[in-house]
């Protein structure tokens, strides 16, 4: 079990492109970290320099206080399950899972035991020795999973292992990672671009765009107190209402574009005339008083979910459409006019032009 | 398998004409041709033929330079074989870890493919040139006297040289696009799982390459075995004298230079044989072991 540090790490391909412009985090030991961005984020660029699979341009990376960078990938102790499962074809699964362990001159008898446990960790024993072209998806993820295990890894990668499932079986071997990792408490750095998978597994998510790191925090930290509008956007779902404005004479209002006043129940530490976005979770949408930010959303369409019902509207004076989203059953009508607020505690202020938090 | 119905129960076979005509006309029309005229003995000339059963196959194998031959053919295909695969193996793995200017290395290991045999046995030729070939005089500087049509071997070396390096490019084609086949994440996983590039190469490349390598071994035979007839006859320049020569060649010489057409008829039968088993054996026994999912 290992602590993970990237000091000002950097990748620049050869190109040009900067995949990744300094990343600088410490992965303590035992933690589920997600990385989590949409594609092109640099997320994978950062895992595979980890791994050994990429070279650093710029910067350490370090796994138990030791520099890596010219480690070679068998040596840095670590595993990698991949998107599409990577298993060698031409072997079992039980050789699968033998390779890596042979190549480090492992013991027969020791090997043969590490085989046993994770197959039966995983429900894989019948399978052992059929090779990975008989095996269903689900079962194939977990043989990279298996194969992963039997090497009792200081650090396991994870490369968006359950893209290629469909969602049933990725809710399913998402809980099964889950309880994977609370049984090895062994650290895991994950990739995905899906913010369910991220909420649902992380300790601590890091949150990428554009090879930049956005926010490090637990999954409540981004959700309740998103550190840009990139991070509020891409969490949660339906995504938070954004609204844009300028900030008005006493601070504490923004005018929206036909010029009528949004009035915030909070003071805003900015220059008068600053754009800027204000933002309000579906959910957050609560009966208007005299405590909260007014909304005046007009009926579009409805989504009953059962569980929850999405209201889908939208107001004068603001471009983006804005949702409503309310516990149980509802059935508003198209047209009709619900007078909503916000109160200060959920209401999120963002710079228009740099996209930082304002309050 | 998708079936498609036709309507009218003859139209497929029709679009199947052109096809068939090639090989009825090129193939099997010429095929029975031979294995009619090999129970024959022909005058020089043509005018008249005589039955004489399976006396052509009788002398042709007990002859007295048909073993020799034979033994020849089998070593003249089994290192063309052997090294037109492995060098190509080897350029196709290096050339496939260039990232820079990888196409550039690919044409130039390629373009050798589009040579003709007989072009490319007069460049060997001119390679080997008592003289002026560079190849003689690289030999020479080892201490090896190169005589290319006076010493058995030193003519062997050469046809197998100009043969291996007329194949090794179609080789290499098929093994560079093999080998880009094989999933990015399957290779880096190997790279997690093993640290020795030699030992992923032999653990994890190979075997997923085994198709296509089996593929190649069943077209290089072929061409080592039929193919070289170019290169040997220029490297001969059709008089053999005491060279050596293969199977393919003396079927050659004995129907048009020897003028015997019933044993040459015989020999290319036996040839022909020879190669339906090697076929049936290699598909039989072999494809079944290399293909997986």
């Amino acid at each position: 079990m290992a602590n993970v540090t990237l000091d000002t790490v950097r990748k620049t391909y050869p190109n040009g492109y900067k995949a990744v412009q300094g990343a600088d985090f410490q992965i303590h030991d035992g933690e589920f970290i997600v990385l989590v961005g949409p594609s092109g984020c640099g997320k994978s660029t950062l895992l595979r320099m980890i791994a050994g699979l990429e070279d650093v341009t710029d910067g350490n990376i370090l796994i138990d206080d030791a520099v890596v960078n010219d480690v070679d990938p068998a040596r840095r102790d670590i595993a990698m399950v991949f998107q599409n499962y990577a298993l060698y074809p031409h072997m079992s699964v039980r050789q699968n899972m033998a390779y890596g362990l042979k190549n480090q001159r492992m013991a027969k008898s020791e090997i043969a035991t590490r085989i046993e446990e994770a197959a039966r960790t995983l429900r894989l024993e019948e399978f052992l020795e059929r090779k990975p072209g008989q095996l269903s998806g689900g079962q194939r993820q977990r043989v990279a999973m298996g194969r992963a295990i039997v090497r009792h890894p200081k650090v396991f990668l994870f490369d968006e292992p359950l893209s290629n499932l469909d969602a049933k079986l990725r809710t399913q071997l998402r809980a099964e990672l889950k309880a994977l990792h609370k049984r090895l408490e062994a650290t895991f750095v994950y990739v995905t671009h899906d913010q369910v998978e991220a909420m649902s597994l992380a300790d601590r998510i890091i949150i990428m765009s554009a090879g930049q790191i956005e926010q490090i925090g637990t999954p409540m930290d981004l959700y309740l107190r998103p550190a840009s509008r990139f991070v509020a956007d891409f969490i949660g779902s339906p995504a938070m209402n954004i609204v844009h404005g300028t900030l008005g004479e006493d601070q504490a209002s923004v005018t929206l574009a036909d010029g009528s006043a949004l009035r915030l129940p909070l003071a805003v530490n900015a220059a008068v005339g600053t754009k800027v976005d204000v933002g309000v979770r579906p959910e957050h949408l609560e009966a208007y008083s005299s405590e909260t930010a007014q909304f005046q959303l007009t009926v579009d369409f409805v989504e009953q979910l059962g569980a929850d019902t999405v209201v889908h509207g939208y107001q004068k004076g603001v471009e983006n459409p804005l949702a409503l989203r309310l516990t149980g059953i509802h059935a508003p009508e198209a047209g009709e006019i619900l007078s909503l607020g916000a109160n200060a505690d959920h209401l999120h202020l963002f710079d228009s032009v740099s996209g930082e938090r304002l309050n | 398998m998708k079936r498609v119905q036709f309507s009218r129960p003859l139209f497929p076979y029709l679009l199947l004409v052109p096809q068939l005509s090639i090989i009825l006309i090129f193939f099997y029309w010429p095929a029975a041709e031979a294995i009619r005229s090999s129970f024959y003995l022909e005058d020089p000339f043509g005018f008249s033929s005589t039955y004489v059963g399976f006396e052509n196959y009788h002398n042709a194998v007990t002859g007295s330079e048909y073993g020799n031959i034979a033994r020849f053919t089998l070593v003249f295909t089994g290192l063309v074989a052997f090294f037109s695969l492995s060098l190509a193996l080897l350029l196709a793995a290096k050339a496939d870890a260039v990232i820079r200017g990888a196409k550039s290395y690919r044409i130039f290991l390629m373009w050798v493919y589009a040579v003709a045999p007989p072009v490319a046995g007069l460049m060997g030729i001119l390679l080997f040139d008592q003289s002026l070939g560079p190849l003689t005089h690289l030999a020479e500087f080892f201490g090896w006297d190169l005589r290319l049509g006076v010493n058995y071997w030193d003519t062997a070396t050469a046809m197998i040289v100009i043969s291996v390096w007329k194949q090794v490019p179609i080789n290499f084609i098929f093994f560079l696009a093999g080998l880009q086949s094989i999933p990015r994440s399957v290779r880096e996983a190997a790279i997690i799982d093993d640290p020795s590039s030699v030992s992923r190469f032999f653990s994890i490349t190979f075997p997923l390459l085994a198709p296509t390598a089996f593929f190649l071994l069943i077209i290089n035979i072929t061409y080592a075995l039929f193919d070289t007839f170019g290169v040997i006859d220029i490297v001969l320049k059709g008089e053999p004298g005491n060279n050596p020569i293969t199977l393919v060649y003396k079927v050659f010489l004995d129907g048009f230079r020897g003028n015997d057409l019933g044993g040459s008829s015989a020999q290319s039968v036996i040839l022909m044989v020879l190669v339906l088993i090697l076929t049936v054996f290699q598909f039989r026994f072999m494809e079944r072991r290399v293909h997986y999912s």
